[in-house]
């Protein structure tokens, strides 16, 4: 069986393809057509890129938006909070069924064992959603070390300690034995 | 000399992201500079500028302040590539006259736009190579950006005047036949002049989606039927008949003549 055609790559190619010359269209429509639809809208955006380009200039309003978005930024990265911290088991129920993953899913990302660069951003977003948090701190709070929950007990000799490394997004979902067909639909990016 | 890592994602092919050589050996030379010189060129948006520092190269270094973990240089960077990205974004306001009118529909889109970028950013600072492409084609990315906002707005704002035909017979309003010029060949010629370019582009957007498919691909030249199986045309990308592909051109064209007003007189 084939891997499946990376959308998002064969746009990036298409409109590398694109700069050269419009007739990159008719090519890729024939090599792909299941992206026809996706393909002829970025060439219109392509065009419309092409045809405004150098007409804007940095307005004051603009400015005032960049410097709230470097603000926002670094407070999240100043004051890093635990958007779990307060999370209620109803909360996690709730979330398991809304972003349609087992609990031991929702608990990786509590105890910071996901690799949060290999997350797609439309799960994140999602999930920030539902900490009622913004994304930025969710993302600083997920880039911290692997940590052990405080109300976690254990039956060991030795002292419990949080794993090394994290894990990528895909293996936690099959390691929580989310079946394949649903891994794919969790780790769709919106192009 | 310095060696400018290579990206890291790839395409379909297996081949990896390459940035343009132009962009490589900006990277080369303006790494060297002391910090507050570089800031000085980047604030440069004037892109034919000798000292003009391609978005491309402001995106690498942004990026590689993952591994500096200074908070100052990703802010002052940041800064910098924010600028960028406002002046890659089709303008959302027009002056007419002496009004200005503001496209609500490009501004929602322009807004939207500026948030993902910024998630994008945050999320690829922890790691990851989702913005390589930025590194090859900044303008080309943010256009990628536009495409599923542009659509889910589109869908919401759809122009509520329909061109459609009389239910009962199929034909057009009279008024949308004298717009298209003839009633046999649609005149199409203003498609493809440089006059009516960015009004086009503008006003394609408000057509039907089956309506705005087939004029972007006669933009590119493709042709609407071909009896040789192997050129590619509009009716085989659509999966629809050389009949179907012509109406919606003819509505196409007659919807656009309308809202540039081109045929008025006759």
């Amino acid at each position: 069986m084939s891997p499946p055609i990376r959308s998002s790559q064969v746009l990036d190619l298409f409109a590398t393809a694109y700069r050269e010359s419009t007739a990159a269209l008719a090519e890729f429509l024939v090599k792909y057509p299941e992206l026809a639809d996706a393909l002829v809208e970025y060439a219109h955006q392509l065009n419309l890129q092409r045809e405004c380009a150098g007409e804007r200039s940095i307005t004051p309003e603009d400015e005032l938006w960049i410097e709230a978005q470097v603000s926002r930024i670094s407070a999240a990265r100043s004051a890093i909070s635990d958007p779990f911290a307060a999370w209620q088991p109803s909360q996690y129920v709730e979330a398991r069924k809304v972003l349609g993953v087992p609990a031991a899913v929702l608990i990786a990302f509590r105890d910071r064992l996901v690799n949060v660069a290999s997350v797609p951003l439309p799960f994140l977003k999602h999930l920030a959603e539902l900490l009622k948090v913004g994304m930025a701190d969710l993302v600083i709070f997920l880039e911290g070390s692997p940590r052990l929950a405080a109300n976690t007990s254990y039956k060991a000799n030795a002292a419990p300690g949080a794993p090394a490394e994290k894990a990528d997004f895909e293996s936690i979902l099959a390691q929580a034995g989310v079946p394949a067909d649903k891994v794919s639909a969790l780790l769709e990016e919106d192009i | 000399m310095v060696a400018v890592p290579q990206l890291t994602k790839t395409y379909p092919a297996g081949t990896p992201y390459r940035r343009m050589s132009e962009v490589e050996d900006e990277i080369v030379r303006v790494t060297e500079l002391p910090f507050e010189d570089f800031l000085e060129r980047a604030r440069i948006t004037n892109r034919s500028h000798p000292d003009f520092i391609r978005p491309e190269t402001l995106m690498h270094f942004l990026r590689r302040t993952r591994s500096d973990n200074n908070e100052q240089r990703f802010n002052a960077l940041f800064r910098m590539v924010l600028r960028r990205l406002i002046l890659a974004l089709p303008r959302s306001e027009r002056v007419v006259g002496e009004n200005t009118i503001v496209d609500g529909m490009a501004s929602d889109l322009g807004d939207i736009v500026r948030g993902r970028f910024v998630e994008l950013v945050t999320l690829d600072r922890a790691g990851g190579d989702r913005m390589d492409f930025y590194e090859v084609h900044f303008d080309e990315a943010v256009a990628k950006l536009r495409m599923r906002p542009a659509k889910q707005i589109r869908a919401r704002t759809r122009r509520t005047e329909m061109l459609a035909g009389d239910p009962e017979t199929g034909e057009l309003p009279e008024y949308v036949e004298r717009a298209a010029g003839s009633f046999d060949e649609p005149d199409d010629a203003f498609l493809f002049d440089p006059i009516f370019r960015k009004r086009l582009l503008q006003e394609i957007d408000r057509l039907k989606p089956e309506q705005k498919e087939v004029i972007i691909m006669l933009l590119a030249n493709i042709q609407t039927h071909s009896d040789d199986p192997t050129v590619p045309t509009i009716s085989r990308a659509i999966g629809r008949d050389a009949k179907t592909v012509w109406n919606r051109r003819r509505d196409a064209i007659a919807a656009l003549r309308k809202a540039l007003r081109l045929g008025e007189n006759k």
